[in-house]
């Protein structure tokens, strides 16, 4: 009796299995095609540091508290300014939570991949340039119909 | 790959013929290209497709983390200390935060630390479910491999939100957390946690009763409960072996000790027992942050804590995802310690995997292994 | 939480009456932590008093500690109890000390099978030996490193 009880158990799991599967058959993709679509992130995110050129005394606590040695100091005229090497930074911003002057801020702007190693080179000047505005936002959701997936952004 | 005689007889009985079991053996390399997740080979020996025995030879992603702890001031450490295993990032840095606190007598605010219970469960679930993923790819279920990693995005997101990054928080510092909750994040987390319940429930449909997994799990290396006591193993392997021990209960750190759970075990040992014990885990996981939401109490999430490790010794543990993680850190005054040795939940399962593969077919090994939820990287620090 | 440590003072008080000449230092750091400072010709019977008389069936881990001003390894087993239901937060480091100019241990494999891999590790970190050890191998590092021990406090690398 067992085994024919055990064989009709595997065979309503293996139905109950394969059901579960084709119920999400007919959904759009999870992904996004990326440049085109793009991710929107939160205020908040850490990205690439913007850099406040009048508050920044070039101290230097930004250089000596990052993980990476990412931060070098640099002079310009009579001050001194940071300049990052993004190609080393693991975007912690320890070094915007030790500014004492809060002369850095996080920005949302992510996708920051260069060409060459040079240009991953952020010069102080660069830095202090607010990140340009990109459309096509998509953000992600559970309220959808469908569950979790990426949505456009209300009210843009 | 090479074939080995056995040393010949010595005691006069007749040579076996090489059809007879036992009689010849093969000697197989799995990995180091990743034979699981990560770099790690394992040195198999076959007997036709039975494991007769199997090596785990680690260190193809070592890289001296304690070595360059010793060398760099605390908070420089806190990158370095969450990369060994970046999908469970803030319990390995709880880890670290703990031994330093337990060194300066510094407590962390309430809220504080009910925010690192909050990211600990949420990074605990995108772990298992990371794991989950790598497990059904291993059964050849690619829908498994699919849907958890897609899933995962929901706590990727909720974590975005809460510390700022994806993956890699840096979340917790000496003396607390460093952002406090982002507004509306307990109304999405909720929902989210309570969609989580409901693909959970798809997941069971779809893959752990599903004969595919279990005729390939039940019974399949077994890791029996003295051997895993004796090995020292730790984590969602040692409850799965019938032993219910979880730090979150037996030594209550930051709020785990207010917060009401359950630790699940399954008496088996087999996969089938420690894979539904992360099953479980995520389940009790989704509810604590659902809880903890409820529980939160007001007031600072961070207090001044110094860059300095005073003269001293601790021993801080806290249970990550995979396991106990554990901090010895001696402190001599300066900003580093003098020594910090880093025992992860992995490196302490890496002496159940000959355990376990003994016995099973070749075809059962990545099963079998990997339901230890063993990350080389994490093991080789 | 209480400052009173009875369980933690009771297995010192046990631990000290088994073996009066054998254990130099037996501390109760805070609550559930106990450090054991032992001889090292004599770890081994500590070892398996341990783990059947007290229930530390458990091997958390196994640290080596260089104390290159005081000349000396400091090897450190933490044990934790399975078997104990109401010592389940109880962690001893059971302490010894070798020279460091001939580091040699006696293997505690035989007793926890689960130090094993921990033991290996600090055979090639920073050279100490351990007697009766049954695969005393690189675990971590190159098979052909032939640097010196990495661990070791002399061992500077020039980037920090």
């Amino acid at each position: 009796m067992a085994p024919i009880v055990g064989k009709f158990k595997a065979a309503v799991n293996s139905w109950v299995a394969y059901s579960a599967g084709l119920r999400h058959l007919f959904h759009k993709p999870y992904t996004l095609r990326f440049p085109e679509q793009r991710y929107a992130v939160e205020a908040g995110f850490r990205g690439r540091h913007l850099l406040h050129l009048d508050r920044c005394t070039g101290c230097g606590i930004c250089a000596w508290i990052c993980p990476e040695k990412c931060i070098t100091i640099v002079q310009r005229g009579d001050r001194w300014f940071p300049q990052y090497f993004y190609g080393r930074c693991c975007f912690c911003h320890f070094c915007t939570d030790y500014c004492p002057e809060f002369a850095l801020e996080e920005t949302v702007e992510y996708d920051i991949a260069e060409y060459t190693r040079e240009l991953l080179v952020w010069s102080p000047e660069r830095l202090a340039k607010p990140p340009a505005k990109k459309d096509n936002k998509y953000v992600f959701s559970v309220n959808g119909s469908r569950g979790a997936s990426q949505v456009p952004e209300q009210g843009h | 790959m090479t074939t080995t005689e056995k040393p010949a007889d010595t005691t006069g009985m007749q040579a076996m013929s090489p059809t007879e079991p036992g009689a010849q053996t093969m000697t197989l390399s799995v990995g180091p290209q990743h034979s699981g997740s990560g770099h790690m080979r394992l040195i198999v020996e076959l007997d036709g497709d039975i494991i007769v025995s199997a090596m785990p030879d680690p260190g193809y992603v070592h890289r001296g983390i304690e070595k360059i702890i010793e060398l760099r001031n605390i908070i420089r450490s806190i990158p370095v200390i969450e990369r060994p295993s970046i999908i469970d990032a803030s319990n390995l840095n709880h880890a670290w935060v703990k031994a330093i606190e337990e060194l300066q007598g510094v407590e962390p605010p309430a809220r504080g630390q009910y925010l690192r219970c909050l990211i600990n469960e949420m990074n605990r679930i995108m772990s298992h479910l990371y794991w989950l993923s790598i497990y059904g790819v291993f059964l050849g279920h690619t829908t498994m491999f699919m849907w958890p990693l897609g899933d995962r995005e929901l706590f990727i997101d909720l974590a975005e939100s809460l510390t700022g990054a994806r993956i890699t928080y840096s979340y917790l510092v000496p003396g607390g957390v460093r952002r406090d909750l982002p507004k509306g994040f307990a109304e999405e987390a909720i929902k989210r946690t309570k969609y989580f319940e409901k693909r959970l429930d798809e997941y069971e449909n779809i893959f752990f009763k599903n004969p595919l997994f279990t005729s390939r799990a039940k019974g399949i290396g077994i890791l029996t409960r003295e051997r895993a006591i004796a090995l020292g193993s730790t984590g969602p392997t040692l409850r799965g072996s019938g032993i219910d021990r979880d730090l979150r209960k037996d030594e209550p750190y930051a709020a785990y000790g207010e917060l009401d759970f359950k630790v699940h075990t399954r008496p088996g040992g087999d996969s089938y027992s420690r894979a539904m014990v992360h099953m479980d885990e995520m389940r009790e996981s989704s509810q604590l942050i659902r809880q903890i939401l409820e529980k939160l109490p007001s007031g600072p999430v961070r207090r001044k804590a110094p860059i300095v490790v005073p003269r001293g010794e601790t021993y801080a543990r806290v249970e990550s995802a995979r396991g106990e993680c554990s901090f010895y850190m001696i402190g001599e005054g300066g900003d580093k310690p003098y020594r910090a040795r880093y025992i992860t939940g992995s490196y302490r399962n890496l002496a159940a995997i000959p355990e376990v593969l003994k016995g099973v077919r070749l075809a059962d090994m990545p099963t079998s292994w990997w339901s230890i939820d063993y990350w080389p990287v994490e093991a080789d620090r | 939480m209480s400052l009173a440590h009875e369980r933690e003072d009771s297995l010192v008080k046990t631990l000290k009456e088994s073996f009066p000449s054998d254990i130099k230092e037996a501390t109760v750091v805070r609550r559930s932590r106990i450090n054991l400072v032992v001889a090292p010709d004599k770890i081994a019977d500590i070892a398996v008093f341990l783990r059947d008389k007290l229930g530390y069936d458990h091997p958390s881990g196994v640290s080596a500690v260089d104390y290159n001003r005081e000349g000396r390894f400091e090897i450190v087993y933490h044990l934790s109890s399975i078997k104990t239901r109401d010592q389940q937060d109880i962690v001893i480091n059971l302490k010894e000390s070798v020279p460091r100019n001939s580091p040699k241990a006696v293997s505690l494999v035989s007793v926890w099978p689960g130090v094993e891999n921990y033991e290996r590790e600090s055979i090639e970190m920073f050279g100490i030996q351990f007697e009766g050890h049954p695969r005393p191998e690189k675990l971590f590092l190159n098979d052909n490193w032939d640097g010196p021990p990495p661990m070791r406090k002399e061992v500077r690398f020039p980037t920090d």
